[in-house]
């Protein structure tokens, strides 16, 4: 089985009346209680973060988008083989949460096939991306026990000044025969992890898509101009059909006018919100290292608007492990849900919010976030919808429609809360420097990693 | 737009370096009418301004939330930052109850149950909870800070009976926090270090032109309200209707139909830091693995690279032996990602490391960006430290022979010396440590963030169960393995565990230092509004 990384969401319209109260202090129990009932994603082998929240009602221009219940995850491996593994490991919790749906006529017998269909049913394709890709979770904490035995070997090692006088390779070989002395244990570890076939084809098809969506982005761009290319010359006497040229202008024009209005409409900046509510959201912010955060709001005026930005978010997603430039993320993604009229963002991350999301503002990043969230009502206006100002020049505005959007993640999971992506990622690359073959240059560069 | 120095307090300007002598005041508002014709007093009498200085002594102050709330109104109060309002000893939850859970964080001290944020973010955690502290709790809460500054202890003394003794009125002392005699040749923090290099230039002061690295220099808005930051924009400041008390204010940048409150003003933050220097000595002394040519020089380069700096101030990536020569010119004149990308001379965790990395924060970072976001979370420091040094040179072989000659010291300090002057007894219970004051536009995005991101993270760096060797508390309940500190170096890193925490927080607080405008504006407003 590879070991892809996948987001899966699924937003779910919640009954009428009490339910959404009802549904909210359901997940705050599932949450907290550790007890039996509780949920048990330590169990499930292929899901590394759960985020369950509560979106309110909102409005998108006078349309009531209704209360909708957000569940999404972040899983290693096929689609399929998760959405079976979380039915199989945590059935009983996904019952209880899906009792308050709406559409959901299962009752707490209901066939393992029905949730299964009942998930894939609501689930929105998103741009997600995660910054430890093909890194399972049994890996994880491997790679970390490993990790932990070959600094409490070197620290015995010094002390008896076992590496006096030694060379990169040779303290190397130490660690070497120290690992394969622990027996079965490390085992695993003897040879790097190397990637199978499909985690290959992956790389491959992210990167072909990526070079692919470039020229036909070029393409298009010259495919559009050059008619205006061609009136200009036929205007300045060039031996060119005049009418003809004119006519290719046409989709030009369009896109301009299509564009140009969504690039010039001015919206009302989000303000400050009551105090009282972003120190209910500071609240849920206080584990050490990871945290997680959920952001919801309707997409801004403009016909196009939404098609466009579904759309983009669409192809952003084929290629977002290249796209994709946050380095405080674990894994994050964007999507619209409600018929495209509601952005959704969803993220796990170093640190609290606050300061994770002000250091967008840096750099190419804010460019890229700057079109992600300039589309969401409350955010700042952006120039080209990212180039200039927006969330760049309003960070204020910025935060405040941060603090706006933002709900409470009523249910989190993270099965490693104090290890960030780059300390995975360190972790593999000493997993997979461990017995690899090396130069004593190279040796000496794995050795910093410890 | 050209610096209004005139209307900024002096402490913005300048950190008084001449005037070696210096007292903070900390008092409590009991009577409001008769406070306010004080602060009046003060006002068009005494308060320093950011001009050239014209006398030998320097007079500031600045105002709590609760300070603001009694001589302003809700409203007013409520235009300001979330962290000011809510104050440094703040707790989510609100509840009083505490219980016995922390005996991992080391604790003495008694926490509360139910998640507290701000204490969590700056890590403030068990014997530096809230609840310990000297001043600035529920317990002492403070509601202006006086500072008092001269050339001389006998002229502190003059200027404080003049200033305060005869005059003050509607006020009482909460706590008087002294300073030791500020050296300007060599100001040395209590472990022998020296202190206060690592200084933003900023744009429109005269020392912009010392600096020749423009990349380094950094807009007046990230110490200043009222002026353009590093996003261009302006740091949330707090305003006031225009009316007859408010004229001659400047308009605010986000409602020009509103008068800036904040502006020439600035944010100021105050933790005073107990420092337990035999203790610190005592562990670099008794656990070092450093190559050098002594047991002591084996210490210092240890406590040179938890600090990122030896003793002298030479930062250890330009100087990574204790002979290298640095020109004064060059003590802040670096950066990290060329020179020591794997901190082979200044460790990943150093302390100055994870208080500016420079162009070097790491998780993938390049170094433009890196400078780019360092220049968005810096502060403008101005403290000063506080208690009898264990040598009164800094020698640091003094200090470490001191530490042997007494032999195994604990944690705490084992002597306190409180002072009484002709206006109560200084620095009650303290023995020595720094009064750590900073200066910022904007408290969570740089001094909150600073604490929190970069120094209290185990994962700065993408390193593990790390924190600030200096500054950080550890373990935590939540990390209870996170005691540890890395020297890289060229084949395998020394590792260091079980490493004590070195300092305590015992009182601290979020003032808003205002302008003279401001200043004036508060005093006519609460005279207007029943004070009188």
């Amino acid at each position: 089985m590879h070991r892809i990384h996948g987001g899966f969401t699924a937003a779910f319209p919640i009954k009428e009346g009490p339910e959404v109260k009802s549904l909210s202090n359901m997940l705050k129990f599932l949450h907290n209680n550790n007890g039996p009932g509780a949920a048990n994603f330590e169990l499930s082998q292929t899901t590394l973060f759960v985020s369950g929240v509560v979106l309110p009602e909102q409005y998108y221009k006078t349309e009531k988008l209704p209360p909708t219940f957000v569940l999404a995850t972040t899983y290693c491996g096929p689609l399929k083989t998760h959405l079976r593994d979380l039915i199989a490991t945590n059935k009983n919790i996904l019952l209880k949460l899906l009792m308050f749906c709406k559409n959901f006529n299962g009752g707490y017998d209901a066939p393992d096939d029905e949730i299964y269909a009942f998930l894939k049913k609501h689930s929105y394709h998103s741009n997600f991306n995660s910054r430890c890709n093909f890194i399972s979770k049994q890996d994880t904490q491997n790679e970390k026990a490993l990790k932990n035995e070959i600094e409490d070997y070197i620290d015995s090692a010094q002390t008896q000044g076992a590496f006096k006088g030694l060379s990169a390779m040779q303290i190397r070989k130490l660690i070497q025969r120290h690992i394969m002395a622990c027996g079965d244990k490390y085992a695993w570890a003897l040879k790097p992890c190397k990637k199978n076939w499909r985690e290959w084809l992956e790389i491959v098809r992210v990167y072909i898509t990526y070079q692919l969506l470039k020229i036909t982005g070029l393409a298009l761009v010259g495919a559009l101009v050059a008619p205006l290319v061609l009136t200009i010359a036929a205007l300045f006497g060039y031996k060119y059909n005049l009418t003809l040229c004119l006519s290719g202008c046409i989709p030009l024009v369009f896109i301009g006018i299509v564009l140009g209005n969504l690039m010039t409409l001015k919206t009302k900046t989000a303000t400050r919100p009551p105090d009282s509510r972003i120190k209910e959201l500071a609240a849920t912010q206080l584990n050490p290292v990871l945290n997680e955060m959920t952001a919801a709001a309707p997409l801004k005026r403009g016909f196009l608007r939404p098609h466009l930005y579904a759309f983009i978010l669409r192809v952003l997603g084929l290629v977002s492990s290249i796209t994709s430039k946050i380095p405080t993320v674990s894994n994050i993604r964007w999507l619209v849900i409600d018929n495209k009229k509601r952005l959704v963002f969803l993220s796990c991350f170093s640190n609290t919010t606050d300061f994770y999301v002000r250091d967008f503002i840096v750099g190419d990043t804010a460019k890229g976030v700057n079109f992600m969230f300039t589309h969401g009502q409350g955010f700042p206006d952006a120039k080209w919808m990212f180039k200039t100002k927006g969330i760049i020049s309003d960070p204020e505005g910025y935060m405040h429609a941060v603090h706006t959007g933002q709900h409470v993640t009523e249910l989190w999971y993270a099965h490693e809360k104090l290890l960030t992506a780059d300390i995975i990622n360190k972790n593999r690359k000493i997993r997979n420097g461990l017995f690899k073959w090396m130069t004593e240059e190279d040796a000496r560069e794995w050795l910093k990693l410890l | 737009m050209g610096l209004q120095t005139s209307d900024m307090q002096g402490l913005i300007v300048r950190g008084y370096k001449t005037l070696t002598a210096a007292t903070y005041i900390l008092l409590k508002i009991t009577d409001v009418a008769a406070a306010t014709k004080y602060f009046d007093f003060l006002a068009v009498n005494h308060i320093t301004t950011g001009e050239k200085l014209k006398k030998e002594e320097a007079v500031n102050i600045a105002f709590t939330r609760s300070g603001i709330a009694r001589l302003l109104n809700d409203d007013i109060l409520n235009t300001f930052s979330r962290e000011f309002i809510e104050g440094m000893s703040f707790r989510q939850g609100a509840d009083k109850k505490r219980d016995q859970n922390t005996k991992m964080s080391g604790g003495e001290g008694i926490e509360s149950a139910e998640p507290e944020e701000r204490p969590m973010m700056l890590g403030d955690r068990g014997k530096n909870h809230p609840s310990n502290w000297h001043w600035g709790n529920e317990n002492k809460p403070v509601d202006v800070l006086l500072m008092v500054y001269a050339k001389n202890k006998h002229a502190l003394e003059e200027l404080t009976t003049n200033i305060f003794t005869n005059h003050h009125q509607g006020v009482e002392i909460v706590y008087l926090a002294s300073t030791y005699e500020y050296n300007p040749d060599n100001p040395r923090e209590h472990f022998g270090f020296m202190d206060g290099i690592s200084q933003p230039t900023i744009k429109g002061f005269s020392k912009e032109n010392e600096v020749e690295d423009k990349r380094t220099h950094i807009n007046p808005g990230e110490f200043i309200l009222g002026y353009e930051n590093e996003y261009n924009s302006f740091s949330p400041s707090p305003f006031v209707d225009r009316n007859t008390i408010s004229e001659g204010m400047d308009a605010h940048p986000a409602d020009p139909e509103k008068n800036d409150l904040g502006k020439n003003g600035t944010y100021l933050v105050f933790r005073q830091i107990e420092q337990f220097v035999e203790a610190f000595w005592e562990y670099m002394y008794t656990h070092t693995k450093e190559i050098a040519a002594s047991k002591t020089e084996q210490a210092v380069k240890l406590g040179a690279k938890m600090v990122g700096r030896w003793p002298d101030g030479r930062p250890l990536v330009q100087a990574p032996g204790s002979g290298c020569p640095v020109t004064d010119a060059t003590l802040n004149d670096f950066t990290y990602a060329d020179t020591d990308k794997d901190g082979l001379m200044c460790p990943l965790g150093a302390h100055i490391r994870r208080a500016n990395p420079r162009d070097h924060i790491h998780a993938g970072r390049n170094p433009k960006d890196s400078l780019d976001l360092s220049k968005k979370h810096r502060m403008l420091r101005r403290g000063r430290i506080y208690g009898e040094p264990v040598d009164k040179d800094f020698n640091i072989d003094n200090i470490i022979h001191h530490h042997s000659l007494n032999g195994s010291h604990a944690c705490n300090n084992t002597t306190k010396k409180p002072v009484t002057t002709s206006i109560g007894i200084e620095n009650e219970n303290a023995v020595r440590g720094i009064h750590f004051m900073c200066l910022v536009s904007d408290i969570a995005r740089q001094f909150e963030f600073v604490q929190n991101v970069w120094a209290n993270t185990s994962s700065f760096a993408a390193l593990h169960n790390e924190v600030d060797p200096i500054m950080s508390p550890r373990p935590t309940p939540e990390q209870p393995d996170c005691h540890e500190f890395t020297t890289p170096q060229e084949m395998t890193r020394n590792r260091y565990k079980n490493i004590p925490e070195f300092t305590t927080v015992v009182g601290g607080a979020y003032f808003f230092m205002p302008g003279m405008k401001a200043l004036k504006y508060i005093v006519k407003y609460s005279m207007a509004n029943g004070a009188s």
